[in-house]
């Protein structure tokens, strides 16, 4: 009777044990999915475009300097104003872009790789089923088979729109070994679509709709 | 007969036992990379080169968007008081204003059995993009009016990349460890920092009193976007 007892014992120890390893193992391969540099130039790639976005911002500053000095006071704060109602949420935005489709729901920290690798490749806004990404939008949370993004409660299909360089934006995600098939490989029942789209239409940030 | 059979299999199970913990408790993480050591050297020349061009970049950048405030500044002092108001509200809106408040600091650094020595593979010892990502995304869900990192105010659309074992956030490189902060309710934040605390990296989280995080004004030309008609 206690042996028995004691082979009970030990099969709940090594079951216990096997799942710590799984779920180890699990976690690892995950961040790896997540993480893993395809190729480390790649990365040092990023480095040298950030310095080159760094120069032409070194020159815009320069120039918005000249001409802040020179333009009419007016019409340089007409400019300012123009270019902040484009970033702030507050208006309707268009422009060329990509629409990124999921038919299901997949763990938020994909959207977010997702959207960093979009920025990266030069989206100027990002949507998801048409809520901005603002700073009085940003968060996202899974909640069973939908997503929290803040105070909005979002259901599948989730289509993320971003407005920029279609077709880099197009290439960069959709590449082979690409946040795309990482994701694919994560969640292989999930159906993911990427279209380069004209005409990407964002709608202004609306308040009250998010409370 | 019993015995014959019952022994072995406690030894079997023993041994199995002994591989499981072995497998669990003694691998010794990836302390450095396999990489061939020439691709190593290179790689650290180009990103010592680039570190350098950025410091370079980043003082100039200061020097003329210090030069920029002050003429605007200039033009603003003979604008009408509804414009500036406007110019003010849009900016709030847009996250170009500096915010101030109680909140969070909180600390991710890398843990004391790894070295950044040299490239390395991925490892979950490290403090990598994605766990900084992650921190973030949970900040502003739970209302983080304001994030930086290594003092760089992040936005929703400020990318966070890995670069050799470092951090890219927007166009600046950073190394760790990293300090993220963020102003809100600090209770509310440091729920926030609870979901990175199963990783094998160390966080270390403070509530501050006051703190202020300057504003970032990107000075990135937009040439897609547009007011829809």
């Amino acid at each position: 009777m206690n042996k028995n007892k004691a082979i009970i014992l030990i099969a709940i120890i090594i079951g216990v044990l096997l799942a710590l390893q799984y779920r180890s193992f699990r976690e690892i391969e995950l961040l790896v999915q997540r993480t893993e540099p395809e190729n480390i130039f790649t990365e040092l790639r990023v480095f040298q475009v950030a310095n080159k976005q760094l120069r032409a911002n070194l020159d815009v500053t320069k120039r918005a300097l000249d001409e802040t000095q020179s333009k009419l006071s007016r019409e340089a704060i007409d400019e300012e104003i123009q270019r902040l109602k484009l970033l702030s949420g507050e208006q309707t935005v268009s422009g060329e872009g990509i629409e990124v489709t999921f038919d299901a729901a997949v763990k938020t920290f994909w959207l977010n790789d997702l959207i960093s690798q979009l920025v990266v490749t030069g989206a100027e806004a990002v949507a998801i089923n048409d809520v901005r990404l603002l700073d009085r939008t940003a968060g996202f949370r899974d909640i069973g088979d939908g997503i929290l993004m803040r105070r909005y409660f979002l259901r599948p299909p989730f289509k993320i729109t971003a407005i920029g360089p279609r077709t880099e934006m197009q290439s960069a995600i959709a590449q082979s070994g690409g946040i795309v098939d990482r994701i694919e490989d994560a969640n292989p029942t999930l159906k993911i679509i990427v279209a380069e789209r004209e005409k990407i239409i964002i709608p202004a940030f609306n308040e009250e709709s998010s409370q | 007969m019993k015995k014959q059979v019952v022994t072995p299999l406690f030894i079997g199970i023993g041994l199995l036992v002994g591989i499981i913990f072995s497998l669990q408790f003694r691998a010794k993480p990836i302390g450095s990379g396999s990489f061939p050591l020439e691709r190593l050297e290179i790689q650290k020349e180009l990103l010592t080169e680039y570190s350098v061009e950025q410091q370079e970049l980043k003082q100039r950048i200061e020097e003329a968007d210090e030069k920029l405030q002050e003429a605007r500044a200039l033009i603003e002092r003979q604008t009408s008081p509804q414009t500036l108001n406007e110019l003010d509200r849009l900016r709030a809106a847009a996250g170009f204003t500096a915010v101030e408040g109680s909140g969070i600091r909180v600390k991710l650094s890398d843990n004391p059995g790894v070295s950044r020595r040299g490239f390395s593979s991925v490892n979950e010892n490290f403090v990598q993009a994605s766990d900084v990502r992650d921190l973030v995304n949970s900040l502003f869900l739970k209302d983080a009016r304001a994030v930086s990192i290594n003092g760089n105010r992040v936005m929703p659309l400020t990318s966070i990349q890995p670069v050799a074992d470092n951090l890219l956030v927007g166009n600046f490189f950073e190394i760790a460890p990293f300090v993220i902060e963020a102003v809100g309710d600090p209770d509310a934040l440091e729920e926030a920092v609870e979901t990175i605390r199963s990783r094998k990296i160390r966080v270390f989280a403070d509530v501050v009193d006051s703190l202020k995080l300057e504003p970032v004004e990107s000075r990135r030309t937009l040439k897609f976007l547009k007011l829809h008609e």
